[in-house]
């Protein structure tokens, strides 16, 4: 990570001071009294299952914590992604996330992002928009936009998905390119995760930040590679480890009698025993069709939910795992094969 | 007499949510406009279900065991509902959920 940006400090010419924040390192830059602005500088790695699950985090808990101390000031962001390497969804559609909500519910605060020209982080902040919220006008080259980010599509909503499906799947024929039962289980997975966000991921505030839940409640990619797409919802709501013990006790109090008290057991007790927070018995089929796909055998499913995180593979294995520090939300992530058509 | 309906082409390519609050096209708005009055009338229904994105398990519940809720009987539904799908797990499915629905409105 950057410790000492001195090409930017020269550019700019400003005083600068610097201050360690644990394992990542923000740089405050005071130009005059009312204005400051503020780096982030992003990890090689941006990943919340690999590598740097940890940098991430703080970086993007450190841009919540900014935003918070600047609100009402003439404050700007930097976010540096000069040292990002390698880019995966689940760690991108989280910042994706935050940075929406921040947009949406903190209109004075300003981004700027910093990052090589026509890098693969620029063309996906570009592919994604988030160029455009921050400002940045990235240089790149539409002629040679890499294989690997063409296929980058978002969207978010506050409803369920519905039309919007289309957006990360229809486009340039993938919908055609996957088998089609398993294009109906995952438009009914993502109905099912975009529906639960929506409803229950935000019957309470625990953060300090506004969460601007009406304007955006989930928030969706989706991203061709290796000849498997992969969709991704996210939602910066209380979590499922959170909710469990206050809405489903009985399970909570069975899971931890069996000694299972982890994230990552919470979340797979929530899957394996179907029953939403309503109380209502009819309810709460959502986790489990989530999860169906993978169990189905037709692609591989991830949850990562505050420190857990539970995958089911292909072959509907399950495994568990659990970080020390967690996540303000919860993202689903399925991966499914592709068997026909171009991208192959 | 019996009609026929298609979830694509007659009610939405993208079924929703649960209720109308989950937003557009949800299993309660499904219900009411074409299970209910059928029931209601005693008209034999036959629904094509395969021309659509896919459904979510809400959806499915809330339209079909929410009849049962409504106060039809499984057997009303047997009678009067055909399912067609190509999809034999899609229409098991949608049989579990009346299933249910029926178990627990016997236990009220």
């Amino acid at each position: 990570m950057i410790s000492n940006h001195k090409g930017y400090r020269k550019r700019h010419r400003y005083t600068s001071m610097f201050f360690m924040n644990s394992s990542h390192i923000e740089h405050t830059v005071s130009c005059s009294k009312n204005h400051t602005k503020k780096l982030i500088v992003f990890p090689a790695s941006f990943s919340l299952i690999k590598n740097n699950r940890s940098d991430v985090i703080k970086c993007i808990n450190k841009i919540e914590e900014l935003v918070i101390n600047l609100n009402g000031f003439h404050g700007k962001i930097y976010l540096d992604f000069t040292k990002v390497r390698v880019v995966y969804p689940d760690a991108m559609i989280l910042l994706y996330a935050e940075m929406s909500n921040i947009h949406n519910a903190y209109k004075n605060i300003r981004f700027k992002i910093i990052n090589k020209s026509n890098s693969k982080v620029d063309q996906i902040l570009q592919q994604l928009g988030m160029s455009k919220w921050c400002h940045h006008k990235a240089k790149v080259n539409k002629t040679i936009i890499r294989k690997d980010v063409k296929y980058w599509r978002s969207c978010s909503g506050v409803h369920v998905i519905h039309k919007d499906y289309d957006k990360i799947v229809e486009q340039d024929g993938i919908l055609g390119s996957i088998a089609d039962a398993t294009s109906k289980q995952l438009y009914g997975a993502c109905i099912e995760a975009t529906k639960n966000a929506s409803r229950h991921a935000y019957i309470e505030n625990l953060r300090n930040i506004k969460i601007a839940s009406d304007k955006a409640s989930w928030w969706c990619f989706s991203e061709i590679k290796d000849k498997e797409l992969t969709v991704v919802v996210c939602d910066l709501g209380v979590t499922i480890p959170y909710t469990l013990p206050k809405r489903r006790e009985k399970l909570f109090k069975k899971l931890i009698s069996l000694g299972k008290k982890t994230d990552a057991d919470l979340i797979a007790g929530a899957i394996e025993n179907p029953l939403s927070r309503s109380g209502e018995e009819y309810r709460g089929n959502g986790l489990p069709k989530i999860a169906e796909l993978a169990k189905q055998q037709q692609g591989s499913m991830i949850i990562l939910s505050r420190c857990g995180v539970v995958g089911i593979s292909k072959q509907g294995r399950m495994k568990k795992r659990n970080f020390k520090l967690p996540i303000n939300g919860t993202i689903v992530s399925w991966r499914i094969p592709i068997v026909s058509g171009v991208y192959q | 007499m019996k009609e026929n309906i298609s979830v694509g082409k007659d009610f939405s390519i993208y079924p929703g949510g649960r209720t109308p609050d989950d937003g557009p096209d949800s299993g309660e708005e499904f219900r009411e406009k074409f299970l209910v009055p059928a029931l209601e009338s005693h008209q034999y229904l036959s629904i094509a279900l395969d021309d659509t994105r896919g459904y979510g398990s809400s959806f499915l519940e809330e339209a079909f065991g929410g009849v049962i809720r409504k106060g039809f009987t499984k057997q009303d539904i047997d009678k009067y509902i055909k399912l067609v799908s190509e999809n034999p797990s899609l229409i098991a499915e949608i049989n579990h959920y009346i299933a249910e629905a029926d178990k627990r409105s016997k236990r009220q």
